[in-house]
């Protein structure tokens, strides 16, 4: 009888606890903001760089990573937003070397392979990120909602940026909610920081 | 927490698998939820490790309620994953109220608890970290909560979890009701089911079937009433055809042996004890010897060695003796230790139980019963003895007549043998004093014409002979015509007088001494006598006297013969030389004289 309930409470506790951690690593982790890599260099709003110079609409990038739950939280919303920008706003999906062969074409839009240059370029250290840029110019990169599902209506930071944009309108001061990583971090840096 | 109350579930058929398949359902569902937002890995490993958890305590514990607290923890685990699984979808928290329905089939309030604790804590961490600051931390798909939503929140949730606990606590008492009330019905059922059993097997004449009623069960009551009714009138049936039967076989017997007393008794005393299934038995019948009464051991039934039985009882000896003078029963249920024993190859034992009972009929005993059981011999068995003594008692009292009877006949028998004896002897006696008389009659015959010829003759002899005879004394018995003619005389005159009438006086009385010595001594006279006549004249007879002696040689009587000398003058010459000859005085005749 001791032994059966004891069997029975170790089975219930050992279940429990692989459950918390399963929805940990898979859900509250998430909660937490994304650990900055040790060689992260911070690259400020209105950096310009060469990259997508030649795009005359605005462009936004998309860093997403397959593998990370946290980036398909969104990745719904993601498609709302193309929908309704895709006419004004070249979209792109950034999606690192390791995980292209999990990206099935998830999108509506293209598909750029990174090897973390990119993410480098504009100080994008975990998924799901948005970047935008106007002309080479760093115009916006953080998250897409303050709740990771982007059910937050008051903070859809890129359509916020976007319509500023696009309408001319002198950019908002962003909260730090959208610029503060939350997600998984980007696997170039992962490797780095074990390389290191 | 998770104690035993299998009674609850086991009185109300509550089936584990319910929550099992309601569970799988979950899973299911959280499989097709995560096409959504594209979250098969928590679907499955999340959902696996709660089955996993669920069914393992089911399978490890199938007689506990274990398994409901583990399910109902687990469908805290699904709504968890649910809430996950959508995002936050606020609806995703109706989980918690279909699994606190869910767990009201199972109608243990005690199960709401782990679900109710399980999404209190949930809540309250996520809640607290929310509130801690920590914005991003995301229970909700609204972006803010405020404090009286959270508020409203929680309280609804206790209202369900109370509501169901509530119904579950209701059904449970209401299902022990019935339950409580089913189990009567099942028992009265049950009780009506041996009543009927009971009743059949009644029915079937079976009576020696034990039965035991309920108190509340009045049926029962009523049927083991109508079975003792029926159980006394059926024992009274078999004691009274016990006892007919054994009436019966006892006349049989009593028919059978009739002739002799001791075959019967014998027989008659073995099959009583066994009949009546004692284990020993004897009879003593009541002889008569020399006036003095006394009980004679006439069988014996299993006694141990006959030699050692007292044969001879007297009255108001002992308790058989006793018996016999109060013409009653002697029933005795508590023997003595040193009384008769059983005996068999085995052993010996004392026997518990011994009925003495007398041969009455008529209030006259004849004999005296015996038995000793080791069990109580029953009133009906008792009430048989009683009927076989009266039976024995008539046939042994029949037989008696009857011996006295045969000795009667017998001594008839004797008797008509001498008297048939005595009449043959009687005819042949007869027979031959027929034959006497024929002889007889011939003599007669004879003697007829001998008469006759005696008459003839005497006629003759009355010619010539004066005839007559006398007594001893000398009177005269006899007279004859002649006698009559000469002394002129008749016969009627003559018979009884003496002789001396005819006396004549010149006869001298010195002759007729002489004439008395002589025929006294036996001797004939013969001599002359002058007689004298009627007239007075005389006349002269030639006498002679002759005695006549009976068979044992007495003088009995005289017949004197007479010839009548006619001429006097010769008589008288004849007379005077008879007078010479005897010395007598001669006639002083004249005539003579001379």
């Amino acid at each position: 009888m001791i032994l059966r309930k004891g069997l029975i409470l170790s089975i219930i506790t050992f279940c429990f606890i692989a459950i918390c951690v399963l929805l940990w690593k898979e859900y509250f982790r998430y909660s937490l903001p994304t650990i900055v890599p040790s060689n992260y260099t911070s690259i400020k709003t209105g950096h310009h760089t060469s990259l997508f110079k030649e795009y005359r609409d605005p462009v936004l990038l998309h860093f997403f990573n397959p593998k990370c739950p946290c980036s398909k939280f969104n990745s719904s919303y993601i498609q709302s937003l193309h929908r309704r920008y895709k006419d004004r706003i070249t979209f792109f999906a950034v999606v690192e070397q390791a995980q292209i062969n999990e990206y099935k074409g998830l999108f509506d839009f293209d598909l750029i392979t990174d090897d973390g240059s990119i993410a480098d370029s504009f100080g994008v250290y975990a998924t799901p990120q948005a970047v935008i840029l106007k002309e080479g110019k760093l115009i916006y990169r953080g998250n897409y909602n303050k709740a990771r599902f982007c059910t937050d209506k008051d903070t859809y930071f890129p359509e916020i940026i976007l319509d500023s944009l696009l309408s001319n309108k002198p950019l908002p001061n962003m909260p730090s909610s959208a610029t503060k990583a939350y997600g998984c971090n980007l696997n170039s840096d992962l490797n780095y920081v074990t390389t290191q | 927490m998770i104690t035993s109350n299998k009674n609850s579930s086991e009185l109300i058929n509550i089936k584990p698998q319910f929550l099992s398949y309601a569970l799988s359902s979950l899973f299911i569902f959280g499989l097709v939820i995560s096409f959504v937002y594209d979250t098969y890995l928590i679907a499955i490993t999340v959902g696996s490790l709660t089955l996993f958890m669920y069914f393992s305590t089911l399978k490890l514990a199938p007689d506990k309620l274990w398994y409901q607290y583990v399910g109902s923890l687990s469908l805290g685990v699904f709504m968890a994953q649910f809430i996950y699984q959508m995002h936050g979808m606020l609806e995703m928290h109706f989980f918690a109220f279909i699994g606190s329905i869910i767990l009201i089939y199972y109608r243990n309030w005690k199960n709401q608890i782990p679900l109710a604790t399980f999404v209190v804590v949930h809540h309250a961490i996520l809640g607290y970290l929310q509130y801690a600051g920590m914005e991003e931390v995301y229970f909700t798909t609204t972006d803010y909560m405020p404090l009286n939503t959270f508020i409203i929140h929680a309280s609804l949730a206790a209202i369900i979890f109370i509501l169901c606990g509530y119904w579950s606590y209701e059904f449970e008492a209401s299902a022990r009701i019935s339950h409580a009330s089913n189990v009567n019905l099942t028992r009265q059922l049950d009780i009506i089911n041996k009543g009927i059993e009971f009743a059949e097997n009644i029915a079937n004449g079976n009576l020696d079937k034990e039965f035991k009623a309920e108190e509340e069960d009045k049926l029962g009551v009523a049927l083991i009433k109508m079975h003792q009714y029926i159980s006394d009138a059926n024992q009274k049936n078999e004691n009274e055809s016990f006892i007919n039967i054994g009436i019966a076989k006892i006349s049989e017997l009593i028919r059978a042996n009739d002739k002799q007393l001791d075959e019967l008794s014998d027989m008659a005393i073995s099959f009583l004890t066994k009949y009546i299934g004692a284990n020993q038995g004897s009879l003593f019948i009541l002889n008569e010897f020399e006036g003095e009464k006394h009980l004679e051991l006439m069988g014996c039934y299993a006694y141990g060695q006959k030699k050692y039985i007292k044969t001879s009882i007297l009255p108001g000896e002992g308790l058989v003796g006793q018996c016999y003078l109060e013409k009653d029963l002697i029933i005795l249920s508590d023997v003595p230790k040193d009384y008769i024993r059983i005996t068999s190859g085995l052993g010996e034992a004392l026997p518990r139980f011994v009925v003495i009972c007398p041969l009455i009929v008529n209030d006259t005993v004849y004999g005296v019963m015996e038995f000793a059981c080791f069990k109580k011999i029953e009133s009906h068995k008792i009430e048989l003895l009683k009927k076989a003594g009266e039976s024995l008692a008539a046939s042994i009292n029949s037989l008696k007549i009857n011996l006295h009877t045969q000795k009667l006949l017998h001594e008839t028998q004797v008797q008509t043998e001498s008297m048939r004896e005595q009449e043959e002897e009687l005819r042949q006696n007869l027979e031959e004093l027929s034959t006497s008389q024929e002889d007889l009659s011939r003599i007669v015959s004879i003697s007829e014409s001998q008469r006759i010829e005696m008459k003839i003759r005497e006629q003759v002899f009355s010619l010539t002979t004066i005839l007559s005879e006398s007594d001893l004394y000398g009177n005269i018995t006899l007279a004859n015509e002649k006698l009559c003619e000469v002394s002129k005389y008749s016969a009627e005159e003559l018979i009884g007088k003496p002789h001396n009438t005819f006396r004549h006086p010149d006869m001298p009385s010195e002759l007729f001494k002489i004439f008395w010595t002589t025929i006294k001594r036996g001797e004939t006279f013969h001599g002359i006598i002058k007689n004298k006549a009627k007239d007075g004249s005389h006349y002269w007879v030639d006498a002679h006297i002759v005695p006549v002696f009976d068979e044992s040689g007495n003088l009995k009587k005289f017949i004197g013969a007479r010839y009548h000398i006619t001429s006097d003058e010769f008589a008288e010459k004849m007379y005077n030389l008879q007078a010479q000859r005897l010395g007598l005085p001669l006639l002083e005749d004249p005539q003579y004289a001379k």
